[in-house]
């Protein structure tokens, strides 16, 4: 069934980091977004989790942006945030005004 | 034993790294001359545009030709192969500036005599090297640069050739 | 002349009608209230460029303006200020620019040239050390801009000289036209282009062979030393790899990359022209600015096709504007786009908006076939995109002379209702974040003093950042957007890249100024330097009329709701952005009309600006 995926999108460094755009997750019930992250980088590497600045309290915003279902995740909210079936993340680099 | 010839060390700048950033100009010129003024840098740094970006300085050429060019002996080779140039004698005249084909002399902006990268030899560690933000810039043998050469060419064009198929 | 440390401690004053000249000095006082660069030049704009001078009459100054960390050690530093009244806004016109330039003029022993009047025929000035004055540019005029910087070269017999100049669309004065310094930097916005060819002033070319000199060099090198390491970290590699165009596929996931003339905030072609397409194909190398530890210069080399061996300097905004908002997916082309408005010498940000408006107009009918030379200028049309910017920088046929005036004037000429789309504030095209997504990032947008961009505040960050809803304003925002406002002034007074900002500590920019000047300088005191440069920029805003009104996005933020997925029904309320508006007055100390109070100024330390204004 459709719904018992959660889509993952990598843009920017996470691509290179994952050598992949995109990757879905197969979960029958809730999962943590921190949990999702441990799960990504021990599948593609630690450097995952590094070059989000994954720290105590959360990733850090001036590295990367996170988003779940077209939300920004804010760095501190993190650890509050809980996946279903049929969300879908991004994890991309930060954004870097433009000039 | 004189480092000449092959296990010669020169201050080598990587064309692909170099952005043409003069962050080893702006060091150099403050470890020589404690002044941001780039054009008191012994290194000099190119920009061809639209690509090419180069920092040069002294190869210490086996025959140099600044030495040569000099009409007061002001201008001497040491065993290093680096170049001294004697402040006293030298009557600021730029006949070795004009004979050096990287045209890495320069003219002291204060006191016009030659000036010449002596490798920070007072300092104990090349600045430029230690400073460069890219690590474009090396101090190696000559022979280290050819052979970094030839085996980034053999990793990249040769190394899948190189082992035998599977007989069937 | 003032014996000064980090600063030069003398400028010039210039009149391009007498060819003559002369030397004056930085006091310590307007040094340590005003710091350098934009503080500077606010403070010569409000001097001297008072409310009725037209931007293109010799009454209007042209003000170049370095910081007193230009030509020193310390790394992003070579930076360089532009200031006059803008032809575009009426407003505070200025931009910044990087390159080798201002190291250059700062060795040469100047903080800024002032440049009054108009020449009677081309000339440029040339600053030679100690020396200045103006030669004929007869030759140079009708050139590109490179082509310029490379006669000049030739023509004072020195490659190492470092040149900005005019391309014909400023020579033209084209409205949206910008200056091109070191061939790959550009002071893009407001116009400035056109006012120096409205001065008849092809180029400023700059040797320097002196020193700067600095209050603690020993100290300033090792703290130098410091953040160049720091620069290697992750905080920039943003910058350094994929650089600015990394923001393209993030906006699109947001919904945030303005397309199709800011009608959506996503793109069908998105992966196409992403940062990340775009390094795999087209980035051919990544060069720096001098002094730079960075180098986030992306130059782009088209491989193939009929623009192959074209080359362009492409940024996310360029991308943006002369991609997705005219509905463009082919990086060859994007990139012929940009190599067209560096060379003909025109903002790539407001090119690509007026063209994008043009298309919008047309697939209405609003423009037809006649008015826009005939060409098929449809959305995704690439190369009518192309033809309308070349069109657009010789002022050409009826199209490129609607053009060349900007999209405020342009749609003001057309009307039928295209003012309702033309994406703008204060006449300042409207850069490559969303107005109606990016709610904070808006605000910030709509208030700057030069018009639509989020240079002054970087409000966009906590939009982005996912601190805030950032699709819905509420009162709190104004703070968040004084605050950015308050510290970008200092960043672009001493001035410092931007891109710089994210490896330094509480306490480094007033380290940094101590060191270099010898002045002492608090956190805290720059800070407040940073209000005060903000209140007198503003103050000249208000001389020349600006007011509340001219602090609103564009109708379309206001009229039309978002329709990509994830934003549907987004728009942005009056209520919401009134509500906001007025808690960032009240946050600055100025009344509901947004004008600086008297009590405000004075605190500032801007009394006699105070007068001036005569608000409570």
């Amino acid at each position: 069934m459709a719904d018992s995926r959660i889509e993952v999108e990598f843009t920017g460094p996470f691509r290179d980091i994952c050598g992949c755009r995109r990757i879905g997750l197969d979960i029958d019930k809730e999962l943590g977004l921190p949990t999702l992250i441990g799960e990504i980088a021990s599948k593609f590497g630690f450097e995952f989790t590094e070059r989000l600045g994954l720290g105590e309290e959360g990733y850090d915003g001036e590295l990367a942006t996170v988003i779940v279902n077209g939300k920004v995740v804010g760095g501190q909210k993190l650890r509050e945030i809980v996946l279903k079936p049929g969300d879908r993340v991004v994890f991309g680099p930060s954004l870097v005004g433009g000039g | 034993m004189p480092k000449t010839g092959r296990m010669r060390r020169i201050i080598i700048c990587d064309l692909q790294k170099c952005n043409g950033c003069q962050v080893c100009e702006a060091v150099c010129a403050y470890a020589k001359e404690k002044s941001p003024n780039l054009k008191m840098s012994r290194i000099r740094v190119l920009r061809v545009e639209p690509f090419l970006n180069i920092a040069l300085t002294c190869r210490k050429c086996e025959k140099p030709t600044c030495v040569k060019a000099c009409p007061r002996d002001a201008v001497t080779a040491l065993d290093d192969g680096s170049i001294s140039i004697d402040k006293d004698k030298c009557n600021g005249c730029a006949w070795c500036i004009e004979s050096c084909e990287f045209g890495v002399l320069r003219l002291h902006l204060d006191n016009k005599v030659a000036i010449v990268c002596d490798f920070c030899k007072e300092l104990g560690a090349l600045q430029c090297v230690k400073y460069c933000p890219k690590e474009a810039i090396s101090y190696t043998t000559v022979e280290q640069a050819a052979r970094k050469s030839s085996r980034e060419v053999a990793e990249h064009f040769l190394a899948e050739q190189s082992t035998p198929t599977a007989q069937p | 002349m003032v014996e000064t440390k980090g600063y030069a401690g003398k400028y010039i004053v210039f009149d391009l009608g007498e060819g003559k000249g002369r030397a004056e000095a930085i006091s310590e006082s307007i040094a340590t209230n005003l710091i350098g660069g934009y503080g500077f030049g606010a403070r010569t704009l409000y001097d001297h460029v008072k409310a009725g001078v037209e931007p293109y009459s010799p009454e209007n100054v042209l003000a170049w303006w370095t910081g007193p960390l230009a030509g020193t050690v310390a790394p992003t530093t070579s930076k360089y200020a532009v200031f006059a009244r803008s032809p575009l806004t009426g407003f505070f016109g200025f931009g910044i620019s990087s390159g080798g330039f201002a190291y250059e003029l700062k060795s040469a022993g100047w903080d800024g040239i002032v440049i009054f009047g108009r020449s009677p025929k081309p000339v440029y000035f040339f600053v030679d050390d100690d020396a200045f004055g103006l030669r004929d540019a007869s030759e140079l005029w009708g050139k590109t801009t490179w082509e310029t910087e490379e006669l000049v070269k030739e023509e004072l017999g020195d490659d190492a000289v470092r040149v900005a100049s005019i391309g014909p669309a400023g020579e033209g004065m084209v409205r949206i036209a910008n200056i091109t310094n070191d061939r790959n930097r550009q002071v893009g916005r407001t116009g400035l282009g056109s006012v120096m060819g409205s001065k008849m002033l092809k180029a400023m070319a700059v040797r320097g062979t002196g020193s700067v000199e600095v209050a603690d060099p020993d100290g300033l090198f090792q703290f130098s030393m410091e953040l160049n390491e720091r620069c290697k970290g992750p905080k920039t590699e943003k910058y350094r790899i994929y650089g600015t165009p990394a923001n393209v596929l993030v906006h699109q996931k947001l919904c945030c990359l303005p397309s199709y003339n800011f009608q959506r905030g996503t793109f069908e072609y998105a992966e196409e022209v992403s940062g990340e397409r775009m390094l795999r194909t087209h980035v051919k190398k990544v060069i720096a600015c001098t002094n730079c530890p960075i180098a986030c210069d992306h130059v782009n080399e088209v491989k193939d096709g009929p623009y192959r061996g074209t080359v362009a300097s492409m940024d996310y905004e360029s991308l943006d504007m002369l991609g997705p908002c005219c509905g463009v997916r082919e990086l060859d082309m994007i990139t012929k786009a940009v190599q067209i408005c560096d060379t003909m010498g025109v903002d790539t940000i407001s090119a690509g908006v007026t063209v994008a408006w043009a298309m919008e107009c047309f697939e209405r009918g609003i423009l037809t076939s006649e008015d826009v030379n005939g060409l098929d200028l449809r959305f995704g049309n690439a190369e009518a995109m192309i033809r309308a910017l070349e069109l657009l920088c010789r002022k050409e046929g009826r199209l490129g002379r609607l053009l060349a005036e900007g999209v405020k004037r342009a749609s003001g000429v057309i009307g039928k209702g295209s003012e309702k789309f033309a994406v703008h504030n204060k006449g300042l095209e409207w850069g490559a974040y969303s107005m109606r997504s990016l709610k904070t990032s808006t605000l910030g947008f709509a208030t700057s003093i030069r018009g639509a961009c989020y240079l002054r505040s970087g409000s966009y960050q906590v939009d982005v950042k996912g601190t805030v809803d950032r699709l819905k304003l509420d009162r709190s925002r104004g703070k968040i957007v004084y605050e950015g406002e308050n510290s970008y002034a200092i960043i672009d007074s001493l001035i410092l890249c931007k891109f710089i900002r994210g490896v330094l500590a509480a306490g480094d920019m007033s380290k940094l100024y101590t060191l270099a000047t010898g002045f002492e300088m608090t956190e805290k005191q720059l800070m407040l330097a940073g209000e005060r440069i903000h209140n007198l920029a503003k103050c000249f805003n208000v001389i020349h009329g600006a007011s509340r009104k001219d602090d609103y996005p564009p109708p379309r933020a206001f009229e039309e709701e978002m329709t990509d997925d994830g934003v549907r029904g987004v728009r942005i309320t009056r209520e919401e952005y009134d509500e906001a508006l007025d808690g960032y007055y009240e946050v600055r100390g100025w009344t509901a009309e947004g004008i600086p109070t008297k009590g405000k100024l004075a605190e500032l330390g801007l009394v006699k600006e105070g007068e001036g204004i005569g608000i409570g």
